[in-house]
This record gives C-alpha cells, sequence and structure tokens, in this order.
C-alpha cells in the first residue's frame, strides 16, 4: 500500500512550519497531528524531516560559533548604562 | 566604515524632552533596562547583518541604543524586538546615506575558515562528522544568492522570528517565508551528497517497514 501524494505534498510544504514553530505560521493542532502521523508512516517524508532538521543544527551551531565578540557587546552595555543613569548626556 | 575603538564618538541622548522630569527621565530608565538592554546582543548581531562588518555593526547599535532611549516614551511595549530591530534597520539606512553604500556580505562566509570551537557533541565521532558536515553547510551557505542568504541567517543563526526578519529586511513576512523556504531547499540541494545512505527499514517505494 503506498502513502497519498497529497499527503506528500502537503506534509512538503508544512514540514517547515511545523520546525519552526514560529507565530506569524504556526500549523493548528490539527494540520501538526496529521504531518505527525505522516511522518510515522512515509519513509520519504521522514527522510526529508531528518534532513532538514540536520541542516538546521548546523546552521545553530554555525551561529553559535559566530557570535559577537563579548568585548564588543560589553562596550554597548556601557553605552547603554550610561545612557540609562544620565552619564552619557 | 572601519572604526578604531578609542576614536568612538561620545555617547549622548541629546536633547531630552524629559529634562527636568525625574519622573519621566526614572520612567525612561526603567523602560531601557526591560526592554532594550536585553537586546544588545541581538541589536549586535542583526547590525552585523546589514553592515556585513562587526566594527560598523557595532557603531550602528550605538547609535541605535541612543535612538531607542529617546523614542522609549513613544514605544508601546508590543514586540520590542521587533521595535529595536527596526531602529537598528533605520539607523544603518540613515548611515549609509551618510557614506558610501557598500554592499552587505558577510565577512565569516567571504574568508570562511575551519569550523573550530564547535559546540561540543556526545562523541568524538560525532564531533568529526559534524565538523566536515558543517563546513559543506557553511559553503553551501556562502554559494547563496545574498537575499536568501540573508534570511536564512537572520532566521536560523540568528533566531528571529520571521515577523522580526521581516522588520530588518523591510519585507512582508510572506516573502520572509518564501524566501526562507526556497534557500532551505537549495541549501539541502547542495548538501545532497551528504544525505545517509537508503534506510534498510523501508520498502522502494517509502513505506515503513
Amino acid at each position: 500500500m503506498s502513502v497519498p501524494m497529497l499527503d506528500c505534498w502537503l506534509s512538503a510544504r508544512r514540514l517547515d512550519r511545523y520546525l519552526d514553530r514560529d507565530d506569524s505560521a504556526r500549523l493548528t493542532d490539527g494540520q501538526a497531528r496529521r504531518l505527525e502521523h505522516h511522518l510515522s508512516v512515509c519513509a520519504r517524508c521522514a527522510s526529508s524531516a531528518e534532513d532538514r532538521m540536520r541542516v538546521r543544527a548546523a546552521l545553530h551551531r554555525l551561529g553559535a560559533r559566530h557570535r559577537p565578540d563579548p568585548a564588543a557587546v560589553a562596550r554597548l552595555e556601557d553605552v547603554a548604562a550610561r545612557l540609562r543613569t544620565g552619564e552619557g548626556a | 566604515m572601519s572604526v578604531d575603538q578609542s576614536t568612538r564618538h561620545a555617547v549622548g541622548p541629546g536633547p531630552d524632552p524629559a529634562a527636568g522630569d525625574p519622573d519621566a527621565s526614572t520612567g525612561r530608565a526603567e523602560l531601557f533596562g526591560t526592554y532594550v538592554e536585553p537586546e544588545i546582543e541581538a541589536m549586535l548581531r542583526v547590525a552585523h547583518r546589514l553592515t556585513g562588518s562587526w566594527n560598523d555593526a557595532e557603531d550602528v547599535v550605538q547609535d541605535s541604543l541612543v535612538r531607542a532611549y529617546r523614542a522609549i516614551d513613544r514605544f508601546d511595549g508590543r514586540h520590542p524586538r521587533a521595535w529595536l530591530f527596526t531602529i537598528v534597520r533605520n539607523t544603518h539606512l540613515n548611515s549609509l546615506r551618510r557614506t558610501r553604500p557598500v554592499p552587505a556580505e558577510d565577512e565569516w562566509l567571504e574568508r570562511r575558515t575551519p569550523a573550530f570551537g564547535a559546540d561540543r557533541a556526545p562523541s568524538a565521532e560525532e564531533v568529526y562528522a559534524d565538523r566536515h558536515f558543517d563546513a559543506d553547510v557553511e559553503a553551501a551557505l556562502a554559494a547563496l544568492d545574498p537575499r536568501f542568504r540573508r534570511v536564512v541567517l537572520l532566521v536560523d543563526l540568528d533566531h528571529l522570528t520571521y515577523a522580526e526578519a521581516a522588520e530588518v529586511l523591510g519585507v512582508p513576512v510572506g516573502t520572509v517565508m518564501s524566501r526562507l523556504s526556497r534557500a532551505r531547499s537549495r541549501l539541502r540541494e547542495q548538501l545532497a551528497h551528504r544525505r545517509p545512505g537508503p534506510d534498510p527499514t523501508t520498502d522502494p517505494k517509502g513505506k515503513r517497514r
């Protein structure tokens, strides 16, 4: 028994939104449940989800490695503190 | 616009409408401490995405802090990060008008270096595999069209929401989503050679056994 192509198409369209959980485009509970069920029975879409998660994890690691220089953050925090206390005026 | 740290301009909020009103000044200071100061690192990251340079980003954030301080009593308290990122974007645009229009690129992507100092993974094998995969991801990211790359940088590396990225880029949320989708799709295409082999627990039609 093959997996319905319509579910694969919907899965591909919704996977990023499902993984991002962004308030601007959050899936409904029903959509999320349908997607989760589809991923449990369709190896191709499950593999696609794993690919996406793997790339996302790598991008998150890149973001963590390329953080701003703590000294620059400290200088800006000092600027902010002086503004807040009126010393910079 | 590289600036020596010792020559950064003096900081001051300029003429203050709340001057002489201690209650207004105190309220403004509290709002500034609540909404702005916790987001300094995020502002610096966003400014870096816009300017392509950490030095320029620091200048932009310094100016943005002054603007935010002056405007905070008019801020309605909703979506503080989006409000701040809009200030960062406008400050960046103003600085471009004062100087030459330099296309923003990411320094670290232009001179990609080996990925040292990566997050610790549980095993040496995973660290090894992640480093090789990460290098390929970085190369694929560098090969993206800048319009698409910037959305990935803001959302996936800097963890902005779609709406915040839309504010930074000055485009609708739908545009952020479509660019993000295309960018991620291209990244996956570029990384297809790194995909693990077929899963032996599935049949040829993709149905799980």
